[in-house]
Parts: C-alpha cells; structure tokens; sequence
C-alpha cells in the first residue's frame, strides 16, 4: 500500500518502512543499539531524500532510547550526572554537525560524505567488535599489553583539567571527557541520523573507565535528548521532518523490540555480537561498493528551490 | 413555452454565430479535471483531455510542472572514491513534462519552431546559468538532466499518443505517477499544418496535498517548533507504552 508522505512530497510502500522500523526494533531489543545505522541508508536507497531521511531519523531514536531507558532506570542503571554533562558536549556537537550538513548539501556532496563516514565508522566498529567477540568466544581474557595500553591512556586523561566527581559511577575524571564523547554522538546523530550507540558504548567502558553496568542506560538517557534536540533542529531549520516516515518507523519499531526482547532471551552475549558486527560489516560492504564501483550513470541531478 | 422560444432562438443566431467563432479559432479543448488532489493514499492520476479541432492539421499536447532552477553534477574518481565534481546550473527546468503526439513529431514543424516551442524530447533545451561554458560541454550535462528525469518517472521515455474518436474530436491520457510534483501546472494543445503553428490552447491543472496530507504540510512550515515538539511528544508516548507492555509479561 503507497503512503503520501506529506513532507518528502513523495509516496512510499508503507508496508515496507514499517517492516523496516520492525527489523530496526528488532536490531534494538537483541543488541540495545539503535539501529539507525540501518534506516538512514535504505530510505535513502528507496529514494527518499538523505535531508528527510536523517531529519526524520531522531524521532525513531527518541522512541527506541525512552523505551530502553525506562527498564535501565527502573534497576537504578543510568548516572544522570554524568549523562548530562555528555549531553552538553552533544548539544554543541548537534548545532556543529547541522551546519556541517548544510554546507555539504550546498557543495553537494551529502551523499558521498554521509556514504564515507558509514563505511568508516561501520567497518572499523564491525572488525573491532568482531576481532572482540570471537577472541570472548575462544579465551576469556584480553591480552595484557592491549590491558596496559588502556591503563595508560587512563593515567594520561587523568592529568586533564575540569575535574568532576561523578558518585554513581565512582569516577573521578576530568568533564571535557564524557563532554568530548557526547560531542561526537551529537555530530552524529545531526549528520548521519545515528544515535552512535554502537560507538558511545566502548568509548564509555574503556576510555571512561564507567561501570559496564551504567553504559548502556547512560547512553540512552543521553541520545533521547541529543537526537530529540536533532530533531527539533531539522524541523525548525530545514524543514525536513516528515511526521508520517516518523510514525510508520516508530510503530514498526515498537513492534520490533518487542519481538527482539523475546529473542534475546536466546541469543546473548559474544555471539550476539557476532552478529550485530556481521550486520554492521554487511551494511559497510554495501555502501563501500556504492563508492569504489563506477556509478551506472555518472551524472545525478538535484532539483532546488 | 418559453424555454422552446428561447431554445429557438438560440439555434437560429447563436449556433452559426459559434460554428463561425469556431473557424477562427481551429482548436477547443477540456480537461476533464482541472486539479490532482494529492491525499494520504494517493498513488498517482490519469489526466484526461478532450478536444475538438475543425482544421485539418497536426496536434501535440504538452504538460509542463512548476518550474525550478535544477543542479546536474557529475562524478569523477579520486582516490578511488567517485565524488561529484563539476556541476551545470539550469535555470528554469520543469518539475514535469510530458507530451502526446498524433504522429511522429520529427515531421511536425522545423526543429527550430519546435525548439522554441519546446515540443518534444529532442527539442528541449535549458538555458545554463554561467553561459560562458562551451556548449558541447552544457550539452552534455543537459542531455544527463533529461536522462537523469526519465529515470527518477518525471520526464517520459516516449510521447503518449493522441485518439481519435472520429475525425476531429480527440482524447487523450497522460498519467501522473505517484511522486508528481506539487504546484502549478500547465497543458497546451498545439495545431500545426505544414509545418506552421495554426493554433494552441492552454489550460491550467493544480497539483495539491489536501486533506490531512495537506494540514500536515502547512502545519510544518508555519509552526515549525510545535510540529517538532508534537513529533518528539508522539515518540517518547510510544517509548513510554512500548515499555509499559514489555513490563506486564
């Protein structure tokens, strides 16, 4: 059945984003990750613009994060302190990454740049965690010069400045760390319509050093607001904030995670990370051969106005 | 009674009167909808135009959408990696075309008339913006627009054909696909003889959301904040209830 989407001013298969959004929730209720990684490039690939696909984009990660914060909340999982001082990093790094986009779309090359940063980000994310998971799968423990390295790199960020206690998490670091992490997940979420989770997680439990418990509520608790600002901001300044994409993906998401929490009950652990990093390489591949293969037609033309 | 006098009336003076009005103008045309309402479920719509010419000649029907400065950028290699280069700015590019011959428009009209007509595929032409370019170059990123249209359903990939019903009245049907821009459009029915214009008619069509599509679109663009707040409001509310029913088993 072909929905009207008011504002991409186009009509898409609504069975289709909403499969889509199911496989999305899916992704979110087996691994915790929101699975924007996957619906940025495939409605892009159905045609719908990449400035409403990413301006639609936070409205699913809204969802899928208030969802998920609310179990992490209810065990006393989410360091609000904390994830507040990411959140300001990410606010600042939201307001940068939608300037950002809009000069990429004036010198048109959005599409190529949104392509570069998914294939960088998923490839190195999927081997690391790849190369992570099975070495969990076949011996316990990481080797102790990979432990040195990040002690190391934990002594050095010590003698950074702005030092804050954060009591929930029993850390006592320097405020321009988490902020820096959030910076990045809010440059992110403006220009490639991901929450990043897949990549505020590690760099919360190695270079913060935060109680693997903590994580993934905290990041959670960070990217409802970091993508809801997102949001706000590609309604307001661009206009691209397509409310119907919105509903069919959030309604096939909440059918989605719903499905994915049951499953998980099966599938944990290191080879469920297996997988989430097959996906994320899977995805990567996809994109990277759209880069390096020469295009069927080299020309491309953009309408404006 | 009086309707028959009237009636009568009207046969005696106003028919020659209208038959006379006739030969000077060849052509009369009807759209038989003057708007595509653009709604939630629409997935496109058949224009359906009707016309009777009184002169033998040829005819051409053609649909063209708002207008819009449009961009062509083509890719190259570097590193490995195929970025979008150089780019061509067209001024004035319809949104939409579309056209419906009775024959082969190749012996219509010189290329020329057709040219400045803008009549048919081969005739169309955009004026560039920077027109210091050579023209081999313009052209060739004019003839990817054209391509670049017929992919994406906007422009066609051959004329659609005009029927005759009998020898002057004829119809013909052009179909809009589900992603037709919205706006303005404009239909024009031509008449050549010999390769001459005879005569041609314009008629208006109005593509628009209407409906909730429409309240939406308005919605967006005057209240842009509150459209944002209702979007994030509607996706914490599914977040919440997601939540609550994953608690209950």
């Amino acid at each position: 059945m072909l929905i009207y989407l008011p504002i991409a001013e186009m009509a898409v298969p609504a069975e289709l984003i909403l499969l889509l959004g199911t496989v999305v929730g899916l992704m979110s209720g087996i691994f915790g990750v929101g699975g924007g990684f996957l619906t940025t490039p495939f409605l892009i690939f159905m045609g719908v613009p990449p400035t409403i696909a990413v301006g639609t984009q936070g409205i699913q990660l809204v969802a899928a994060s208030v969802s998920g914060v609310l179990a992490h909340w209810k065990r006393g999982n989410v360091d609000t302190k904390l994830g507040l001082v990411m959140l300001g990093g990410s606010v600042l790094g939201t307001i940068i990454g939608i300037l950002v986009f809009k000069l990429l779309e004036y010198l048109g090359q959005i599409d190529v740049v949104i392509s570069i940063l998914y294939v960088f980000l998923l490839g190195s994310m999927g081997i690391m965690m790849m190369v992570e998971s099975i070495y969990a799968l076949v011996k316990k423990k990481a080797s102790k010069k990979e432990e040195d390295e990040i002690s190391r790199f934990q002594a050095f960020i010590q003698k950074w400045p702005y030092k804050m206690r954060f009591p929930r998490s029993r850390l006592y670091i320097s405020a321009l760390l988490p902020a820096g992490i959030g910076f990045i997940g809010g440059f992110l979420v403006s220009i490639m319509g991901i929450g990043g989770g897949f990549l505020l997680v590690p760099a919360m439990i190695y270079l913060l050093g935060m109680p693997t418990l903590l994580v993934a509520g905290t990041s959670l608790f960070q990217i409802i607001f970091s993508a809801a600002f997102a949001a706000m901001l590609h309604a307001v300044a661009n206009n691209t904030l397509d409310i119907v994409l919105a509903l069919l993906l959030v309604c096939g998401g909440v059918i989605g995670a719903q499905i994915g929490v049951r499953l998980a009950r099966y599938i944990k652990g290191a080879p469920a990370r297996v997988l989430l990093a097959f996906l994320l390489l899977m995805v990567c591949f996809r994109l990277g051969l759209e880069l390096f293969i020469k295009p069927e037609d080299l020309f491309t033309t953009v309408l404006t106005g | 009674m009086k309707q028959f006098f009237l009636t009568a009336l009207f046969a005696l003076f106003l028919l020659p009167l209208s038959s006379l009005h006739a030969a000077e103008q060849p052509l009369a045309i009807d759209l038989a909808e003057d708007h595509v309402d653009i709604t939630t479920g629409f997935s496109g719509a058949k224009l359906i135009l009707f016309g009777v010419k009184e002169e033998p000649g040829d005819l051409v029907v053609v649909l063209r959408g708002p207008s819009a400065p449009t961009v062509v950028r083509r890719k190259e290699q570097i590193a490995g990696v195929w970025l979008n280069r150089r780019s061509v700015v067209f001024e004035d590019v319809p949104r939409y075309y579309d056209y419906a011959v009775a024959k082969s428009e190749k012996n219509l009209a010189p290329l020329s008339l057709l040219r400045k007509l803008d009549i048919g595929l081969n005739a169309l032409s955009f004026t560039p913006e920077d027109e210091t370019e050579k023209e081999e170059y313009i052209s060739k990123f004019q003839e990817a627009l054209i391509r670049n249209r017929q992919t994406s359903g906007h422009f066609p990939l051959q004329p659609k054909k005009i029927s005759f019903i009998n020898d002057n009245f004829f119809r013909t049907t052009l179909a809009l696909p589900a992603n037709v821009p919205i706006g303005e459009y404009k239909l024009e029915t031509y008449l050549f003889r010999k390769g001459v214009l005879l005569d041609r008619k314009t008629t208006t069509l109005k593509v628009a959301q209407i409906g909730a599509s429409a309240k939406i679109y308005d919605f967006a663009h005057e209240h842009a904040f509150l459209y944002g707040i209702l979007a994030i409001f509607m996706a914490v509310l599914a977040g919440w209830g997601a939540n609550a029913v994953m608690q209950k088993d």
